[in-house]
């Protein structure tokens, strides 16, 4: 891997960590739940359609 | 080469550090980057894109008791910076109606690729059933790794890269013209003339068509017309004289300084004296005519004196006015060129009783098709220039106070152009860097005369040109840059004296000596606000090579 791919990942893999052990939010709001189950449900079926 | 709008499954590779697909996923972006190309994504796919990369993370560290909240959280702090040098293809209207197709999102992204030309664009994906249904807008990490070729050559004017820049302004003002409706002098054009008239420091500005239409306004407005000469410089593109013959009026070229490339005022004053005298020994005047309706060069009254800011630099504005003065003439500066440049603390465009500029694509401040401006700080004149603009209109719509022009500036014009004026002060300085780099560079290479910028002035370089030898060694220095994929132009082969259209004007090649030498001698190198120092050293090596 080139030096400048490996930078880039390695400054994604930094910020990502920090996020997440400096996270605050403890639940999703009711508008993200929403997305998500819609979001999971749209992978399912993309996922059944593969399967097909 | 080509630009890459990225999958949505790409994004995810990358920001979420999954194994092993962010390896060729991260290394395709970074070698597209780093060729010169951009990297896109789409503003479609804004909530998949997060909520993706958020299911990535929290699958991928759930065992550590992060919740599906801190992911979310982290996934959208992930894409802000992933997206910092990305560039942003907004979602059209067209691109919405997609609920028929199983993959609406695949549709999307095919759809958007479409407005790019001749395949300049693919979407880098890993998904195979879109890939096998569309191959030609589509590439997968490998393969684009496999193709990955080397950079591309230099622009000449680069508008890609400003149009980068402003690009989510840019779309904003678009969309609200079209929004608006307000096609013709819609409320952009009084935005814009104020911002125009500040950035100039006069008091009126008045926006136009184009910078010919500029032109023929000013002059309309000055009162030129059958029996009067207009003295101008004859190298310059025709624009500026056209619109001389276009009234009815005599251009009467006035040889330039071999340095400034600018109209000469100490000839000016002898070519005055020559009409004035009818006396073509003075200083060579339009030859006995034999056709046409324009009178004989021993009728012609003195005018006005139109000069010309060449590549950018002012004319010698001072002693052009005690000229002027002199022989009670009015002056009008075209500015086509210059916008952004200084002349004695004075500002280009503010150097004359009426400025004219352009705003074609490649000027130093361009719209995205014609257009141009006048700028004048007297009353009077901008209110003949207001009427003139459009058709010579008077009280109101129906009443024709004088014969005009229809020469407006469209909304949509005005809306490209004041996203670019706000970052046309940065534009000038970067292009001065530009040419203080070019002129560091060439000033040690032998038999080439770099520009010439006097005390007091600054250029606006709408182009950086040099004088080779002669015509042998232009020849060999352009020949040169064209091998190494590097652009050069001439401006201009053939000076306006001699161009066929002027032909009734019957004036001899060596009645403008300067001129005539200089168009065997010139060529310009490619100069804009986004040249990089390596390009610079580039073109200045194979020069310095030549």
């Amino acid at each position: 891997m080139s030096e400048m791919a490996s930078r880039l990942l390695q400054s994604l893999q930094q910020v990502r960590e920090r996020a997440l052990q400096e996270s605050g939010k403890s639940e999703l709001t009711a508008k993200e739940r929403d997305r998500m189950e819609a979001f999971e449900l749209q992978k399912e079926l993309q996922k059944d359609q593969g399967n097909q | 080469m080509m630009d890459l709008l990225l999958d949505v499954d790409i994004v995810v590779d990358v920001c979420s550090g999954r194994r092993p697909w962010s390896f060729s996923s991260a290394e395709a972006i970074c070698k597209c980057q780093d060729s010169g190309q951009r990297v896109w994504l789409y503003t479609g796919s804004v909530q998949n894109m997060e909520f993706a990369v958020a299911k990535e993370i929290y699958n991928l560290n759930q065992e550590r008791g992060f919740s599906l909240a801190n992911s979310l959280e982290a996934a959208r702090k992930v894409l802000a910076e992933f997206c910092t040098d990305k560039h942003w293809l907004a979602s059209l209207a067209g691109e919405g109606p997609v609920f028929c197709y199983d993959d609406p999102e695949g549709e999307q992204f095919i759809s958007a690729l479409k407005r790019f030309s001749n395949y300049s664009i693919k979407l880098l994906t890993r998904d195979s059933r879109l890939a096998a249904r569309y191959p030609e807008y589509t590439i997968a990490p490998e393969e684009y790794l496999g193709q990955c070729g080397a950079a591309t050559g230099v622009k000449f004017v680069d508008l890609q890269t400003q149009q980068d820049r402003i690009r989510p302004g840019l779309e904003r003002r678009v969309h609200r013209v079209l929004h608006h409706g307000k096609y013709i002098m819609g409320p952009e054009i009084k935005e814009l003339e104020e911002g125009l008239s500040s950035f100039v420091g006069c008091r009126h500005c008045i926006s136009c068509s184009s910078g010919t239409d500029a032109l023929l306004m000013a002059l309309m407005a000055c009162g030129v017309g059958p029996g009067d000469a207009v003295f101008t410089s004859p190298f310059t593109f025709i624009a500026t004289a056209e619109v001389i013959a276009l009234l009815g009026a005599t251009p009467v070229f006035v040889d330039i300084d071999p340095l400034t490339f600018n109209m000469d005022p100490q000839q000016l004053e002898t070519a005055i004296q020559a009409v004035h005298n009818n006396d073509p020994q003075l200083y060579p005047l339009p030859g006995s005519l034999s056709s046409g309706s324009n009178k004989t060069a021993t009728s012609l009254n003195p005018g006005c004196i139109l000069p010309v800011d060449l590549f950018g630099l002012p004319a010698d504005y001072d002693s052009i006015h005690r000229v002027a003065d002199k022989y009670g003439l009015r002056v009008v500066e075209d500015a086509a060129q210059s916008l952004g440049a200084q002349y004695q603390g004075r500002s280009a465009g503010n150097l004359a009783h009426i400025g004219c500029t352009s705003f074609f694509p490649a000027k130093p401040l361009g719209a995205y098709g014609d257009g141009g401006a006048l700028f004048t700080d007297d009353e009077d004149l901008a209110h003949e220039l207001v009427s003139i603009r459009v058709h010579g209109q008077g009280g109101h719509k129906y009443d024709n106070a004088r014969i005009g022009i229809n020469a407006r500036l469209d909304s949509m014009q005005a809306a490209v152009l004041l996203s670019k004026l706000e970052i046309f002060p940065e534009e000038i300085e970067s292009r001065q860097r530009a040419a203080g780099r070019y002129r560091e560079i060439l000033n040690s290479v032998p038999g080439l005369q770099n520009p010439f910028v006097p005390t007091g002035y600054t250029s606006a370089w709408a182009q950086y040109s040099l004088l080779a030898q002669n015509g042998e060694q232009r020849e060999l220095l352009q020949s040169g840059l064209r091998d190494r994929d590097i652009p050069s132009v001439i401006y201009y082969p053939k000076p306006l004296h001699q161009q066929s259209a002027f032909s009734y004007l019957a004036y001899r090649p060596s009645d403008m000596p300067i001129s005539q030498d200089c168009a065997q001698r010139i060529f310009s190198l490619p100069m804009h606000p986004y040249l990089s120092e390596n390009e610079q050293e580039r073109i200045c090596s194979c020069i310095s090579k030549t």
